[in-house]
This record gives C-alpha cells, structure tokens and sequence, in this order.
C-alpha cells in the first residue's frame, strides 16, 4: 500500500491489487499488471511514468474502463468496475471519462465538428449538440478550422479536436495516453497548457508519459516498474506550459527542457 | 444512437465508397430486377392466356361426343360417330331455357376454297346455330345474323369472318348481299383432274362479325359460318352430328349448375344409367381456366425462383463486403466504443449500411425491372402480353432486399458489435 492519501476526501479512482495478463501467441504470456495500487483524489494532475512494458497503457485502459482487471478491485467514484456490463463501461465511457490518445484517434471522414459530437451520438444530452460542438473547440482554441477534416489539420490541432471530443459530456475524469508523444515542443506546450487549466477549473488528469519534463507539469508522478506502482511523488511548484509559450511569444523557443524541477517523494520504492 | 443519425452515417459511409457500394448493389440490382421482370411477364402471360379463353366465349359448357374418362369411350375423328344431334340441343334449350343464358350447336365442315369477286382464299368453314353470336360473345360489325328459319331449311347462307371479308372483297367494304363459292376437291389425294371432280356450293353472304384477333396464335377472323343443318347436309353430309353443344350458363356461379343439369338432360336422352358410362363429355370452362392458370402460375414462380437465386448470390455479395467493411474499420469501431457506443449502436449501425445497400438496390432493381418489361414489350412476339407490374410484386421486392440486408448485413454487424475496444484500437 504505497498510496498518497490527502486528508478528509474520498479518492475517485481506487486501484487495489488489480492484475492483468495478455497472451500474445501460444506460449507467450505477458504480465502486464501484478497487483497495482493506486488512488487518485478528486483535482489531482497525475502524470503516470514508467519505461515501456512497465504496464501504465494496460493501467491506463482500466482506468478508463476499456478493459477489464483480472483480479483486485477498482473503484470509480464508488462504483465497483467489475460488477459492471459492457454497456455499463460504454455509458461511463461516455459520461464520466474523457480518453485523449497519443494518436489521435479521430475518425478520418468526419471533420472536427462531427468528431466532438461523436460521445453526444451514444448518451448524454444531445439537445443542441452542433453548438456544443462548437463551443468546446472555441474553448480548446480551434475556432477557425471546425471544417476541416483531420488530415487537414496539424498534429497539435488533431489533438485539441481530440481534447475537446473527451470534453463534450463534461467528464470529471480525463485519461491521456501519451498526448504529446506525436507532437513538437510548442504544441506539446500548448496542449499541456490546455491540462493545466482544465485541471485548474476541477477536473482530476491522469497522463501517461515518458518525457520528464513532460510530468514535471504535474502535481504528481506515479512511477511503475513490472507491473507494479514503484513510486509516488508530489511536484511542490510544477511547471506552467502557458509561461513557456509565454516565453516563447518574446522571442524565445519553446523549451520544456528547463531544468529538472524538484519533487517530494510520498513513499519509498519498493 | 439516434436513428436517424444511423442513417446518415450508413447513407455516408456508402457514399465514400461509391464503387464498391455500386458494385456491391449490383448483385441485388440484378436480382430484384429479374424477379420484378420475370414475375410480370409470367403473370402477363397468365392474364394473356385468360383473356383467350375467355374471348372464346365466357361461362361456356362444353359438350363433346365421346367418353374422355373411359377406354370404351370413343375418340379422335375416326370414332366420332352420331351421339350428339340437333336434338340434343333442342331438348337442353327446352329444358333448361330459363336457367341458362344461350345454347349452340357447331358441326365443322373443315376448309374450303372460296371464290368471289374474282378473288381466291381459303377459309374454315363451321356449321353454327342461331345461339352464336350470344354464346360467343361475338356481334357483327354488318348485316345480320342468319335465323332459325334459315337453319330449319338448310338455308346457303354465311357469315363471314374481317380477315376473310377484307381478302375477298377488299379492306372496310361491306359484304352482306354478295354471293360466295365454297370449292372442295374430293377424292382427295387422287391424280391429276381430281381438280375438276370438285363439290361447288353457293352462299349468299348475310352478315360480317367483329374483328377479334387471334387466339393462341390462330387468327379468328378468317372463317366462315353457315347453320348447322347446311353444313351436314350440304357440305359434309352427315346428316344429324354435331362435333360440339356450346351451353353459356348464366353467371360464373351458375357453371357448376349448368355443368351438372346438361349432364342430367343428356344421360337421359341417351338413356344411360351410369354416368361414367356416358357417350359424351362435359367441359366447364372454369375447370380449363383453372388448369391453365395452375401452369401459368407454375410458370411464373420457376421465373421468379431464377430471380431469387440471383438476389440469393447479391445477398452473399452483401455479406462479403460488410465483412470486408468491418475488418476495414476496426479502428472506427474502437474509437466508437471508446467514446461510449454500446454493442447495440454498432450492430445497429452496420445494420442499416447492410440495409441501406440493399435497399437503394431493391429499388434500383425495381426500375431496372420495370425497364426490362418495356423493353420486352417492344419484341413483336411479347407485344400482346400484358405486362403486370403490380404494387403487391413491388411491395415484395422492396421487403425482400431489406429482408436480405437484415439477413446477410446480421453476421457482420454482430461481429463488428463483438470487438473488444482495446484490440479494435490497436489494430492496425
């Protein structure tokens, strides 16, 4: 139980001892989760860490209810995941997390309006959807081009349709799966910026990466390691994207490479 | 998900793919088209068929002599002997006069030559009674009908058909009053100058009936009536056969009746007990009408199984693009899911693509079908079948391609509706 616990609030996410094996051919198993723990509590910016095959994608899936633990619990805001139904996990997909991929993942046909409107197809109110399509790419700062199609838009700008896409049913939870692994600095830096102040107005993040400097714009960072949680630190000043692109807009370049930036450790490794 | 957003993206996902969707449709095209065509034209052939039975006459009873359900009964030209007379329609008109609507009696005298107004032709010539033109349903376009006194006096008189008018006196002239010359060789087959042994007979034209056209190919118009009595006295010389009664009973429910109670007058006349005995037969037109529409409808439903076979392969075409389909947009389908579709969107979803092909099909086919009909009306041998393009074959071929899009589109979709979100995402 190497879990941060801030007094006096109930943790949205509750991981206790959840594991999960993949079998990729005949003989080859691979075990993706040993027995994680994790909690995370309600405004928290989490950034998960972590050399690949150290299972935070499979973490990350179960957080966001596309798939399922093997065994151990999860608790999402007081609801016990694996007592749920397939259209359970599709409805809390739907209404209560926002998934932002590293690639994307928009669909090519539709342009950006019709791929926010996506999540109002399937649940929630759909009641002026167009406008609130609108409105959350005006909100991620994609006004001009909620015409166009994917392919013609830029990575970053892909990824703020994706963003206001998780955004549209107001989720209190967003899941990022390495946003920024396809992006350049200055739109990583934007979109980090994005995190930040939705993470500022309330909403619990958790992010996937493994650029450092990337998590230093956490408040935490939750390292894994084989399949477990190895370690858990708190990020006293973390880093804030809109100063860098700040920065930037006088003449410097983007530079998410400032320094490493202090954190406290929560508990020791095991 | 909204249905109609269903719609919209299925009517858009078989946009983006026009050719393939084209290609895809073309099998159901083809199969609704074909049934659609094949059915109208076997149920135009069916309503042909019924219309030249009926232009024979309509709520006819046939008599004919000779027992068709017995070995002893007597058959084909050789066998016909004297068992139907005159009499025999004298006595059923006097006993059944109220109940049944007119009665006929036809000898056939075969053909002969005539000669008139210096012109030459050939013609069936048929002894009839007074009862013709209201057993056949048949009026004359000029003069009149000869009368019973002309019968009862073996009067040479005739009524001649258009076809045979227009030949000998000319086209829209009229021939009542004219004389014509019925010519047989006889000794037939015999040498040279059996010409000059021939039988020469006068008749004096009466009266032209309608044009009917013709029937089960044989032209109606080109014949020659004359009463009976004049036809076996003089032209055949048998004195008292007749080779048909015609009896039209009153109504098409009366058939039956008629049918039976002309049996009743005939076995008594005959005096005989036993109708499976019976020297004659009786034929209900309903019961010929009947037998042909069941080979006509035969017909029609081996054509419209060509048909099915073909929206039977359309069908497999369907399927095998939908599978295509779904492997092609696993990744949609993961993205779909991971934004909250339920198993029930997607399915629902490829569902109505399946449908929606199909459907645009059905009724592309339909149109297609009509087509062909119209075409085929153009052909000379097709242009009297009435083609039947009728809302109930449409109605069917419109379920039929849903149905088939429902049926072929449900494995696809299920396994589009099946795929687990995380593998459907990481495919490739």
């Amino acid at each position: 139980m190497n879990t941060y616990s801030p007094a006096g609030a109930a943790p949205v996410i509750r991981l206790r001892g959840v594991t999960k094996t993949y079998r990729m051919g005949k003989d080859n198993i691979v075990q993706a989760l040993q027995g994680a723990d994790l909690d995370v509590y309600p405004g928290e910016f989490v950034a998960l860490m972590g050399p690949s095959g150290s299972g935070k994608s499979t973490m990350m899936n179960i957080l966001g209810c596309l798939d399922v633990p093997e065994a151990g619990t999860y608790v999402l805001a007081g609801e016990q995941v694996r007592e749920l139904n397939d259209d359970q996990l599709a409805a809390i997909r739907n209404r209560h997390i926002g998934f932002v991929f590293q690639t994307f993942n928009l669909l090519p046909r539709l342009n950006a309006i019709e791929n926010v409107e996506l999540p109002l197809l399937y649940g929630g109110n759909a009641r002026g959807r167009t406008q609130r399509a609108k409105d959350a790419l005006a909100a991620v700062g994609l006004g001009e081009r909620m015409h166009h199609r994917p392919s013609e838009l830029s990575g970053g700008q892909q990824q703020r349709v994706a963003i206001a896409r998780a955004l549209l049913n107001d989720p209190a939870i967003i899941l990022a799966d390495e946003p920024t692994g396809n992006l350049d600095s200055r739109s990583s830096a934007e979109i980090l910026a994005i995190f930040q102040s939705l993470n500022d107005q309330g909403k619990t993040v958790v992010m996937v990466t493994h650029e450092p400097d990337v998590a230093e714009h956490c408040k935490r960072i939750v390292r894994m390691r084989d399949g477990v949680v190895s370690g858990d630190e708190l990020v006293p000043r973390p880093r804030r994207a809109e100063d860098e692109l700040r920065l930037a807009g006088q003449g410097h370049s983007v530079d998410l490479h400032a320094g490493p930036v202090a954190t406290v450790p929560l508990a020791a490794p095991r | 998900m909204k249905l109609f957003d269903s719609f919209r993206s299925a009517l858009q996902s078989i946009i983006v793919n026009k050719l393939r969707s084209a290609l895809t449709m073309l099998g159901v095209i083809i199969g609704v088209a074909s049934v659609i065509a094949m059915v109208a034209v076997g149920n135009g052939a069916s309503i042909q068929v019924q219309q030249q039975v009926l232009s024979l006459g309509s709520n006819l009873v046939t008599v004919t002599p000779g027992n068709q359900n017995s070995d002893t009964g007597l058959r084909g030209a050789g066998a016909q002997s004297v068992n139907l007379t005159l009499d025999d329609m004298n006595a059923i008109e006097a006993q059944l006069g109220p109940t049944i609507s007119a009665v006929e009696a036809e000898q056939s005298a075969g053909r002969w030559q005539v000669t008139a107004a210096g012109q030459n032709w050939n013609s069936q010539v048929t002894g009839v009674t007074t009862g013709y033109p209201q057993v056949r349903d048949w009026a004359l376009a000029y003069g009149d009908f000869f009368t019973d006194d002309d019968v009862r006096v073996y009067a040479q008189v005739a009524v001649i058909g258009s076809v045979t008018a227009a030949n000998l006196f000319g086209d829209g002239v009229d021939p009542t009053g004219q004389t014509i010359q019925l010519r047989q060789a006889f000794g037939g087959g015999g040498p040279a100058g059996a010409a000059s042994r021939a039988r020469i007979v006068n008749f004096k034209v009466v009266g032209m009936l309608d044009t009917k056209g013709t029937t089960f190919g044989f032209s109606r118009d080109d014949q020659i009536l004359v009463p009976t009595t004049t036809a076996q006295r003089v032209l055949t010389g048998r004195t008292n056969s007749v080779s048909s009664i015609l009896v039209k009973a009153a109504s098409s429910d009366q058939m039956a009746n008629t049918t039976a109670d002309v049996t009743d007058v005939l076995l008594q006349r005959h005096k005989i007990a036993d109708p499976s005995q019976a020297d004659f037969t009786v034929t209900n037109q309903n019961d010929t009408l009947a037998a042909l529409n069941q080979v006509t409808g035969t017909f029609t439903i081996l054509l419209a199984a060509i048909g099915g076979i073909s929206l039977l392969v359309g069908g497999i075409g369907i399927m095998n693009i939908m599978l295509v389909s779904v492997n092609e947009r696993t990744r949609e389908i993961g993205i779909r899911k991971a934004v909250g579709a339920r198993r029930r969107d997607i399915l629902v979803q490829f569902l109505i693509e399946a449908i929606g092909l199909t459907g645009i099909g059905g009724v592309l086919g339909i149109l297609l079908g009509w087509g062909i009909t119209v075409v085929v009306h153009q052909i000379p041998a097709a242009a009297n079948i009435p083609i039947a393009i009728t809302a109930g074959t449409v109605a069917i071929a419109v379920g039929v391609s849903v149905a088939i899009g429902v049926v072929f589109g449900l494995y696809p979709a299920m396994r589009a509706a099946r795929l687990h979100p995380i593998q459907a995402l990481r495919y490739e």
